[in-house]
Order: C-alpha cells, then structure tokens, then sequence
C-alpha cells in the first residue's frame, strides 16, 4: 500500500499535464487519422461482440418462422420482383437510349457504378451525433465521403474507416449538410440536418422560390459527393414568418433512418461496364450479403 | 508497496471493455435514452476503489477509449473523464464510506456535471443540439450504480486487485 506522502506528482500537476495532453489531442485530429484507423481496427471486436446478442436473436428468429409466414413472404417477393423486373426491361431501354442520345450530344455518358451492401452493425450512443458503424471498412475499398444509399434514398456519407468497420454520418445530423434539387422544378437547394431522424430543414430559401409541399427532393450531384438523382426527402412543412426573407421549410427524409439494416455503398468514380442492377452487385467482391 | 499480479491488473482492464461493449449495444430507444455511461461509472469505481493506482491518468484513458467507440474527436472524453475524477480525487475516503444509494446519488449527480461539461466542449467544437432527454442518463447513472458497484467490488475481493 503506498502511504499519501509517497506521491510523485500532486493532484493538480497531474491534471493539467492531462489537460495539455487532451488539448494537444483535440487540436492535432487531423494529422492523427492513420493512428485512428489503426486504433479502430484494434478496437473492432467490441463491435462485433457488442452485436452478437442482436445476431443470435436474428438468427433464432430467421429460424423460428413458421412455412406460413415463409410462404407468404415467398410470395409477396415473388410478386414484387415480378413488378421490379418490369420496370427493370424498361429502365435498361431507356438507359441504352439515353446513352444514345448523350453521345449524340457529346455529354459523358452515365455508366453503372460500382455497389456494395454492408450491414449496419451499431447505432451510436453518443448524444450529439447521429451516426451508425457498418461492417465494411477498408478491407473493401470503402473511402471516407463515400455516399451511402438504402432501398428508398440517401441515408449519409462515411466519415471514419477502419479496416474491418466504418462509421457512417446520417443526413440528418447537425452538422451535415447536402446538395439538393427539386425535382419538379429543378431548383437548387440545400437540406440541412438537424439532430431530428424524422426532420431535415431547407436553408436560405426565399419566399417567392417556388416549393410546394409534397414536393421530392433529389441529389444534385454540385456538391461533387453525392451522384445526382438519387431522392432524398419530400417537403412536409413550410412556413412563412412575418417579416423574414427565408421562408422555413421541413422536409423528411425518404430513407427510414430510424430503422436501417442493410446499406447500399456507392462509388461514384469506379463505374462498371454493365448496365443491370443485379449484375453490378454481384460484380463486387464478397459482398456477403445475408439472406434473412 | 505490493504488486499486484498481472491477472488482477487484467481484470480491471476486463471491466473497463466489457463497459466499452455495454456502451455501444444496441437497445431499443427507450433503454438507450436512460442508458448510463457505463465507462465512466466503472471508471469511478476503479479510482474510488484503488486511488493509489488508477486516478487521473487510468480516467484520461478510458475517456479515449470512449472516444474511440463513440467516434467523438480524440480527447474530449479524456479531458472531461479526467476533470470528473480531479474533482472528487480528495473525497474517495469519505464517498467510500458511504451507503450504497448515498453513492450512487454523488455518481449521478458526477455524471451531470459530466454531461455539462462534456456539452459545454462539444459545443465549442463541434456545432451541436441537446435533445430534452439529455440528462436522463444521470437516472441511468443512479440506478445502475448499485449493481456495478456489488459487481466489481466483489471480482475486486476475489482476485485481490490492491
């Protein structure tokens, strides 16, 4: 046991030692990305250890479902393929025509991009942000900006990777902002997050731009990010306050942020030869997509 | 001065990750609003436990740690773990003797001024927004005490950590 006297530095100096230690930390956060990716790669397995109960009761109910409840999901997905599929003859017609057209017009021509479907792993407990770990990092190519999509629009961009997991900033955090367009119109506008799941809000709009509620707002691709078109929110509130420019308007986010499971990653730069949406996935490496 | 043998130091180290992991499972909205900060409650323990051995500088590093998991800018947690325990460094021999709830009374009121604080540099970081549920993990805080307490003081007894 060591006796009080015997301390080598007194309560105080030992604090502010670690307060400059802290300070100098906080401060150097971006020259220190490689330590960081290295430390979250150490630290990985508590991810995954923290998302094993959630597993274990993923699996036990993927195996309890009773043949009814199978065979009418069976059947619901049948039908929906069927539907999807169609649309899907006609989408690839019209790409080859646009394709076409484009080079007619000497534009670049949109080739298919390169896809990955990770699986969201952990919502974040930190109070300030609004962020989920997925379980693909740099061992897939995956890069920080790197947008990421779901089934019905934009959900966030990566902001942190590690090797085997990365992090992923929603759109609708305080401190994210995107590029939008309403597809109505084509006028530009600027979605910004704020701390709300269910609520972004547009930015310096005035009050003669033409937005009407129920208006679908699309990526414009200006921010150089994001891949234009992709949808992102529709326009659930505007109001008009007395004798300010901007109008305030709230629009949600087409993407259930709330309840994300399998994510879409998207490489804008990386494109594929082939033009079908099954084949770009299947293209990628291990995309260890589970079947529930 | 004793040392202390190598499996009592990996326990320690044992209680903190398993706090790391209990911070990140996933829980439905209701249990993550009260959820406490585990890391930092174990970490008290720890300081209040063996304040010869782990104060200040064992709270700087389980504040990276947090850092690390929650993704937060490196140091902010440190810094905040570490101004937390500095100020109840003096008290560890009365707060010890205390009764268990009357504990977990000072943890909860510890863990606000650990979520001021923690808000208060955020705030100057970062551009931030409180929810009005904020401060309901210091109920988190106080209810669990208890039972982290009962739970480390007896693996502390039970591989001698000194």
């Amino acid at each position: 046991m060591k006796t009080i006297f015997s301390r080598r530095f007194p309560t105080s100096l030992r604090l502010l030692i670690f307060i400059i230690i802290s300070i100098v930390l906080i401060l150097s956060t971006d020259r220190m990305t490689s330590t960081r990716v290295f430390l979250i790669s150490v630290l990985s397995p508590l991810q995954f250890i923290a998302n094993a109960p959630s597993d274990a009761l993923d699996s036990v109910s993927a195996n309890l479902k009773s043949r009814r409840t199978l065979i009418d999901e069976n059947e619901t997905l049948r039908r929906f393929k069927l539907s999807v599929s169609d649309r899907l003859l006609t989408v690839e017609h019209l790409e080859q025509e646009n394709k076409r057209l484009r080079a007619l017009l000497g534009s670049p021509v949109g080739i298919s991009q390169r896809k990955l479907i990770a699986r969201v792993q952990a919502v974040d407990s930190n109070p300030f942000s609004l962020q989920v770990t997925i379980n693909k990092g740099l061992n897939d190519q995956v890069y920080v900006g790197q947008p990421v999509v779901d089934e019905d629009g934009v959900v966030g961009q990566v902001i942190e990777v590690g090797k085997f997991t990365s992090r992923i900033l929603l759109i609708a955090d305080n401190s994210h902002a995107i590029p939008l367009r309403n597809q109505r119109n084509d006028v530009r506008l600027i979605g910004l997050g704020k701390g709300d799941l269910h609520q972004l809000e547009l930015q310096y709009v005035t009050k003669n731009t033409d937005v009407k509620i129920g208006d679908l707002l699309v990526t414009s691709g200006l921010g150089g990010l994001y891949p234009e078109g992709y949808p992102v929110a529709k326009v659930s509130a505007i109001e008009n306050r007395g004798s300010e420019i901007y109008s305030l308007i709230r629009v949600e986010p087409i993407a259930k942020l709330d309840r994300l499971r399998y994510l879409l990653l998207l490489w804008p730069k990386q494109t594929t030869k082939s033009l079908a949406v099954k084949q770009a996935i299947d293209e990628t490496p291990n995309n260890g997509v589970k079947v529930d | 001065m004793q040392r202390i043998s190598l499996l009592a130091r990996l326990m320690v180290w044992l209680s903190v990750l398993v706090a790391a992991v209990l911070q990140i499972i996933p829980l439905p909205p209701f249990f993550d609003v009260i959820r406490p900060n585990w890391m930092f409650l174990v970490s008290m323990y720890w300081c209040m436990a063996l304040p010869h051995r782990y104060n200040i500088g064992s709270a700087f590093a389980h504040g990276l740690l947090l850092d690390l998991i929650w993704g937060t800018t490196l140091g902010i947690n440190g810094l905040v773990f570490a101004l937390c325990i500095s100020i109840i460094i003096k008290q560890f021999q009365k707060i010890r003797s205390y009764s268990v709830w009357h504990q977990a009374l000072t943890m909860a009121l510890l863990t606000m001024i650990y979520l001021a604080v923690y808000y208060f540099l955020e705030s100057m970081i970062n551009d931030v927004v409180m929810t009005d549920l904020y401060y309901l993990s210091a109920l988190g805080s106080l209810l669990f005490w208890p039972w982290i307490f009962f739970i480390l003081r007896k693996t502390r007894r039970h591989w001698a950590v000194k």
